[in-house]
């Protein structure tokens, strides 16, 4: 364990707090009254009070974070305004969706986007370099719902070989997985790309097309083991990509998991959903970067010594 | 014409977001219909010389429909990147130049909000700010602002150190002088490529939110509005959501070209930049 990570490890923490802190204010900041949300429209001035002292709304904002802090640590997320369902229980009840959807579309993108763009850089300007970048500038140009949309008109209502929405079968994953990978698959593709071009410049790339070294060997020992470090890097920065593309896929595909949860949860102020999943959003993205961080500093000996 | 076949990119880029300059300024003198008039005893017309593209479900031209949304992206990359790119470059420059706790404060702000994935971000705002047009601008301009302060803070870091600063400040130029008379010139070139290449993203994630009944309310031509609607419709007529969808990808495909063509032009060796 280098002192690099060891501060990483240790800023995270402080990060988890910040996160809490920025969203329970902004949630705090909600105009209408969440206790008269929860009491319902005719219930008189006593009920909404009731309501506001059982919440612990009446408290000072400072007292309150505090509370919600300790009551997350031992696992309460506070209940949802629309369920009524503790939201751990609603997280827990749509997360494996989300995680398996991401997983599928993550796994597609990652598969794609890394051997194409290794290949494409291999020889810049021809035509199959051509054609991958082509591909990964119109993946990153296509609006993702609109391609969900039409894939369920051509796969579902027309060849009839998928269902059109919903999540009871293995074949149900199958349109919102691609819909989602496309965005990501794009920004891996470019990225690796890049990546290995800017490797291919290097002098010891130079030294050793110099010394007679097969292309392919040059290419396979020398080039790739040097990419490994951006690759992952860029494997786990674009997780962020994924996340925020599930809001709107599993809208379309009416497919239960978290990002269908908030973007309900916006629409109806359910102020603690959205707490809830902006902080497991965020910390999925952070636990990434570490995890890509780590994998780095495994990967890089220069990084090792730190 | 040499320059057309050296950096296609550019053109093509170049050639789709004047093509959605164009759409926009002269949509009323390229389309006789009006986006709003309805016609409710034709709904979903079928392709013809009076509706190229059709009528929808309320009987309204889909062709001038898409021809004013393209108003609203050209608003939303505008607004939005005008906004962001603002706001960042000159925290970004300010945080680079006076380095220290400033800057130690100012890029954990960045980091923090880097950590939100951008459209949960504009989502948490949304709900904070409610739904609609304005709100939405802002929600979007939230989470583009630390890609340009990440930006301009490094290209503040690297050319403070150049020789022609150093000569500046030795002649007794103000801080603020040195900024923007020497250090911004030259930081232009990365910033305004960085611009075209998150229109196209802004332009998404605005449609996106309008798809999910929280950016542009539905009568108004917005692309991301009108596939909202037209998914209603999906099996049955394809043609309220196939255009606008359509449309959208060129304009898109057009800003993401033109990103980068200009990266190529004016910073070939340049690392590329994105932001979710």
């Amino acid at each position: 364990m280098n002192g690099y990570i060891l501060r990483k490890l240790l800023a995270f923490p402080a990060v988890l707090l910040a996160v809490s802190l920025l969203t329970f204010l902004a949630v705090r900041m909600l105009p209408g009254d969440p206790a008269r949300l929860i009491a319902g429209p005719e219930a008189s001035a006593e009920a909404v009070a009731a309501v506001h002292a059982r919440l612990g709304l009446d408290q000072p904002v400072g007292a309150q974070y505090l509370a919600f802090l300790a009551h997350a640590a031992e696992g309460d997320l506070g209940t949802s305004i629309e369920s009524r369902r503790p939201v751990v229980d609603e997280l827990a009840s749509h997360l494996p969706y989300t995680l398996a959807l991401g997983l599928a579309a993550y796994g597609l993108a990652v598969g794609l986007g890394v051997p194409g763009g290794i290949l494409a850089a291999a020889a810049p300007g021809k035509p199959w370099d051509r054609a991958f970048s082509a591909a990964t500038i119109l993946a990153l140009s296509l609006p993702s719902f609109w391609v969900g949309l039409m894939a369920m008109e051509l796969f579902a209502v027309r060849l009839r070989w998928l269902p059109l929405m919903g999540a009871g079968s293995a074949s149900h994953i199958v349109l919102p997985a691609l819909a989602l990978s496309l965005a990501p698959m794009g920004l891996i593709g470019r990225m690796t790309r890049a990546a290995m071009i800017e490797i291919l410049r290097q002098n010891y790339i130079r030294t050793a097309r110099a010394k007679g070294l097969e292309p392919f060997a040059i290419y396979v020992r020398h080039a790739l083991p040097a990419a490994s470090t951006p690759i992952v890097t860029i494997v786990g920065l674009n997780l962020g990509a994924v996340i925020a593309g599930t809001v709107v896929t599993e809208s379309v595909f009416s497919w239960p998991g978290v990002g269908r949860l908030l973007v309900d949860a916006v629409k109806y102020r359910d102020y603690p959903v959205i707490q809830a999943v902006t902080l497991v959003a965020v910390v999925s993205v952070v636990l990434a970067n570490l995890a890509a961080e780590m994998a780095i500093a495994f990967l890089d000996p220069r990084m090792r010594r730190g | 014409m040499g320059g057309l076949v050296r950096n296609p990119s550019l053109t093509l880029g170049g050639l789709l977001v004047g093509a959605l300059v164009l759409a926009s300024l002269f949509a009323p003198v390229l389309s006789a219909a009006s986006p709003l008039a309805q016609d409710l005893h034709h709904p979903f017309g079928g392709l013809s010389a009076r509706h190229p593209f059709g009528t929808d479900a309320f009987g309204r031209d889909i062709a001038a429909r898409v021809l004013y949304g393209a108003r609203y992206s050209l608003l939303e990359a505008g607004a939005c990147i005008g906004m962001a790119c603002t706001a960042g470059t000159l925290l970004g420059l300010a945080a680079g130049a006076r380095g220290g706790w400033f800057d130690q404060a100012v890029m954990w702000a960045m980091d923090i909000l880097f950590a939100f994935p951008g459209i949960v971000l504009a989502l948490l705002a949304l709900a904070l700010l409610g739904p609609g047009l304005v709100n939405m601008l802002l929600a979007i301009t939230l989470f583009s602002i630390p890609v340009y302060a990440r930006l301009a803070r490094n290209l503040a870091m690297s050319l403070g150190g150049a020789l022609y600063v150093e000569a500046a400040v030795a002649i007794g130029a103000s801080p603020a002088r040195v900024m923007f008379a020497h250090i911004l010139p030259n930081a232009a070139g990365p910033i305004i490529v960085q611009c075209a290449a998150s229109a196209g993203s802004v332009i998404l994630t605005a449609a996106s939110l309008s798809f999910l009944g929280l950016g542009v309310a539905p009568p108004a031509p917005e692309w991301g509005a009108m596939m909202s609607d037209g998914r209603n419709y999906i099996g049955a007529y394809l043609a309220p959501t196939l255009f606008p969808g359509l449309a959208m990808t060129l304009a898109v495909l057009g800003f993401n070209l033109l990103g980068e063509g200009l990266r190529q032009l004016l910073d070939p060796f340049g690392p590329i930049r994105t932001r979710s």
